[in-house]
């Protein structure tokens, strides 16, 4: 096994990756034994750029084999961070039992709100995002951003240091109140409210 | 940062002597769009 941003998860999901120095790529996967080219978009070595055209319609293919001929194409984007979302697809393993927990334990450590590029970005497949969102594990706060649901009003900032003090908390020396939208005409005001700029800070 | 259209709206709603000021204040700062203001205080006020 080389040591590769994904090794990991192909470890996890029972995915062996060689490297194939000969072949001139350098690595390359085998996925039940079946060996997948060792080309820039099946490269687990590879996850910082993207390699659109033939090599990605070649990977493509062979995904879509190993898939029971099911196309792959509509779950495969050209950035090499998405590809552990590809391979959990062929794994012969389904994910483990406490792949939740690892997921929680992940959205814990980030405050508890995760958008969803992040969530591919720290190793949760969205499998398990969109499985802990149906749940009821997460509560969606609009469109790819994810708060987990068992989190204590406002947990995610005083899990950051900042202290209540009565109905205020203490954000950078400023006692903060949070009120919850009271109408329909509250909630409209938050959906529509933009980002501005004032005195050079973004808000 | 919420729209100065839907303060204005909120602070109709609320009604109070400081919101009627703050509405003023809006009106004369040339902020609130009729466009945008219209519809709001039809659909929610």
């Amino acid at each position: 096994m080389f040591s590769s941003p994904g090794t990991e998860y192909f470890s996890r999901c029972n995915i062996e990756a060689t490297r194939f120095p000969a072949a001139g790529h350098g690595q390359c996967l085998s996925v039940r034994g079946l060996s997948l080219d060792a080309k820039p978009p099946v490269n687990c070595g590879c996850f910082d750029g993207a390699r659109p055209g033939a090599e990605r319609r070649s990977a493509l293919r062979q995904l879509s084999t190993l898939r029971g001929g099911h196309r792959a194409s509509d779950e495969f984007t050209s950035r090499y961070s998405q590809l552990p979302v590809i391979l959990s697809g062929v794994s012969s393993r389904r994910p483990s039992r406490d792949r939740p927990s690892r997921a929680r334990s992940i959205f814990r450590q980030h405050g508890g709100v995760i958008r969803t590029k992040d969530a591919l970005r720290f190793g949760i497949h969205l499998e398990m995002l969109y499985g802990m969102r149906d749940s009821g594990s997460l509560a969606s706060l609009g469109r790819g951003l994810y708060r987990l649901s068992d989190l204590l009003p406002l947990e995610n900032l005083t899990s950051r240091g900042y202290k209540a003090e009565k109905e205020y908390l203490v954000i950078e020396g400023w006692p903060v109140q949070f009120l919850p939208p009271s109408d329909a005409l509250d909630e409209e005001a938050l959906q529509q409210a933009v980002e501005t700029e004032v005195e050079g800070v973004r808000t | 940062m919420v729209t100065a259209e839907h303060l204005a709206g909120i602070a109709l709603r609320t009604a109070r002597a400081k919101d009627f000021a703050c509405i003023q204040q809006f009106v004369e700062a040339g902020v609130l769009d009729s466009s945008k203001l219209d519809p709001i205080l039809k659909r929610q006020v």
